[in-house]
């Protein structure tokens, strides 16, 4: 039996239907119930929700077998687990963004408003730039605007939320994408499992 | 109890067991910061002004005492350590083999290390890798610098994509995505993980690492151990100290490697010692969470007593009953305390004997 740690919300669905197509569907987890976990013991499969941020979480401590996890939530955390797929989807990129024709004074730290403060604070030190984390939960436009921050460090996907609020992309930190992550010791344990369901999936991407 | 199966295991390889006091040097892993995992130290000031610190690690001080004719020891012993924030206090248990350092005395460490184990659960895997092979390899690719900490990285996480987008980005050749991809897979029986290792090694530094790590492979199979050995690239710990072979133990439902050790001649030559040295550290403080079974029973036998019993003859019976080599917990009816689970309860009266508590 492996169990799967599933990212609420939109990138969740279209992950649960690549499993499906990869021959591990189980229906059950389509019906509007208050289940915690859904299983198919025919199929060895079990699937459970929990918020994205939390997939590593569940993955690295073993309660999980797989998951899948944001290349931005595994970059933030830095969990200790083995990266075994990039599903391709859920595709977007960490960027810095500011005001539009933004122009950084050297002379200052610069104040950085983000989810993301790891990924922020390595970037900048990658370029010795002395800066001035703010972690915020949410609503990370609202930073620059209020005069809170200079710039913000955020997931841009279309950049439409950007250009509303008068912001621009500034530069690309890395790119974004799901990807399929496996517990070390399920990995030792559990090996054949695993690397039959990441062999399905990568078959069907 | 697992502590001394261990203390007994140790002992029949001839292992003498190491002590030492709580309190070491402050110098001394101030020196040696990189073979610690934390750089985060307990110190204090002694009466006479000099810095201490409470021991975070056992085998430097293992090291810094050996007068550079080796030896074999074990320690069971509580280091200081910060783990997620604060400061915790550990129970390891380790095992070093210090001297000149041949195949048999590698296997012989390997082996205490799979019947270490053994010892928690049959469940368990002991991951093998070699650092002069993955050393050889990446020199022969000419990585050097941000590249070949970033492959590094990537051969811990597995991460075949990683590699892939490297290859992309120019970082490197087609071929040696594909030599890397296949380092990756490789997780094997020893003996298995070893022919598939060769075929990646083009000679030089790494085609010797392998014939080493083939020689001590031979030694271990003798000594009937190496079911549950595979090759895995994927342990890159602590690369600066380790030197050769290095391991990590896994058991099944636990979430960590509880074992952990390897090859580390470059310590002791640091200390000015002729010596080379392989040993490994065991978290059992850390394991014990995870195999700590049913809770003990503490008495074998509770005997409750009235506000109006005679207290002398229960001090007589228990007397008695102790001295039969039982545990007996006495409490008065009525009073608190909190549960304490025994195998038996009965209630004291005035004349009971010791075959009415079924003894």
């Amino acid at each position: 039996m492996i169990s799967v740690a599933l990212p609420k919300g939109r990138l969740g669905e279209k992950a649960y239907s690549l499993m499906a197509a990869a021959g591990y569907d189980c229906p059950s987890i389509l019906e509007k119930n208050r289940k915690l976990t859904f299983e198919d013991p025919e199929k060895g499969i079990r699937y459970f929700w929990v918020k994205p941020s939390d997939v590593s979480i569940y993955v690295e401590r073993g309660a999980a077998d797989v998951g899948i996890a944001g290349k931005d939530i595994l970059a933030e955390y830095r969990p200790d687990l083995y990266e075994l797929l990039d599903l391709g989807i859920g595709r977007c990129r960490m960027c810095v963004a500011g005001p539009e024709g933004f122009r950084d004074d050297p002379d200052r730290a610069l104040r950085v408003a983000t989810k993301f403060p790891h990924i922020a604070g390595a970037y900048y030190e990658s370029r010795s730039r002395d800066i001035d984390v703010i972690k915020l939960n949410g609503s990370i436009e609202l930073a620059p605007i209020l005069g809170l921050s200079d710039v913000i460090v955020d997931i841009v996907e279309t950049g439409k939320t950007l250009l509303e609020n008068h912001l621009a992309p500034l530069e690309t930190i890395m790119e974004i994408s799901a990807r399929f992550v496996c517990s070390k010791v399920s990995y030792k344990f559990k090996r054949e499992e695993v690397l039959r369901l990441r062999d399905a999936l990568e078959r069907g991407l | 109890m697992l502590e001394q199966e261990l203390s007994r295991l140790y002992e029949g390889y001839g292992y003498r067991k190491f002590r030492m006091s709580k309190f070491e040097e402050y110098d001394l892993y101030a020196r040696n910061k990189d073979f610690l995992k934390s750089g985060h130290i307990i110190t204090f000031t002694d009466v006479d002004g000099s810095l201490k610190a409470l021991k975070p690690d056992v085998t430097l001080s293992i090291i810094k005492n050996d007068r550079g004719e080796g030896g074999k020891v074990y320690y069971n012993e509580n280091v200081y350590r910060e783990m997620g924030g604060v400061f915790r206090e550990i129970l390891q248990v380790g095992v070093e083999s210090v001297g000149d350092i041949d195949p048999y005395a590698e296997a012989e460490v390997l082996a205490m290390a799979v019947q270490s184990l053994q010892a928690f659960s049959q469940d368990y895997v002991l991951d093998v890798s070699h650092i002069g092979f993955l050393g050889g390899l990446l020199d022969g690719m000419g990585l050097e610098g941000a590249d070949r900490t970033g492959v590094l990285g990537l051969l811990a996480e597995k991460n075949a994509p990683g590699v892939q987008s490297m290859v992309r980005q120019g970082a490197l050749t087609g071929e040696q995505g594909e030599a890397l991809r296949r380092l990756m897979e490789i997780c094997a029986p020893l003996r298995e993980g070893l022919a598939q290792a060769g075929a990646l090694a083009r000679g030089g530094a790494a085609a010797e690492a392998l014939e080493q790590l083939s020689r001590t492979a031979d030694v271990l199979e003798a000594f009937g151990l190496s079911d549950r050995v595979r090759l895995d690239f994927s342990l890159v710990n602590s690369l600066d100290y380790y030197n050769g072979v290095i391991f990590q133990g896994f058991l099944q439902g636990v979430p960590f490697a509880v074992l952990s050790g390897g090859r580390y001649d470059n310590l002791p030559r640091k200390m000015g010692k002729k010596v080379g040295a392989v040993g490994f550290a065991l978290y059992m403080g850390l394991v014990e969470r995870y195999f700590g079974g049913q809770r003990p029973q503490e008495a074998d036998l509770l005997l409750t007593y009235g506000p109006d019993a005679d207290l002398e003859g229960l001090a007589a019976l228990t007397a008695e009953l102790r001295g039969a080599g039982l545990r007996v917990l006495c409490r008065r009816e009525g009073g608190s305390g909190p549960a304490v689970p025994c195998a038996r309860q009965a209630r004291y009266h005035t004349g009971m004997g010791r075959e009415e508590v079924g003894v």
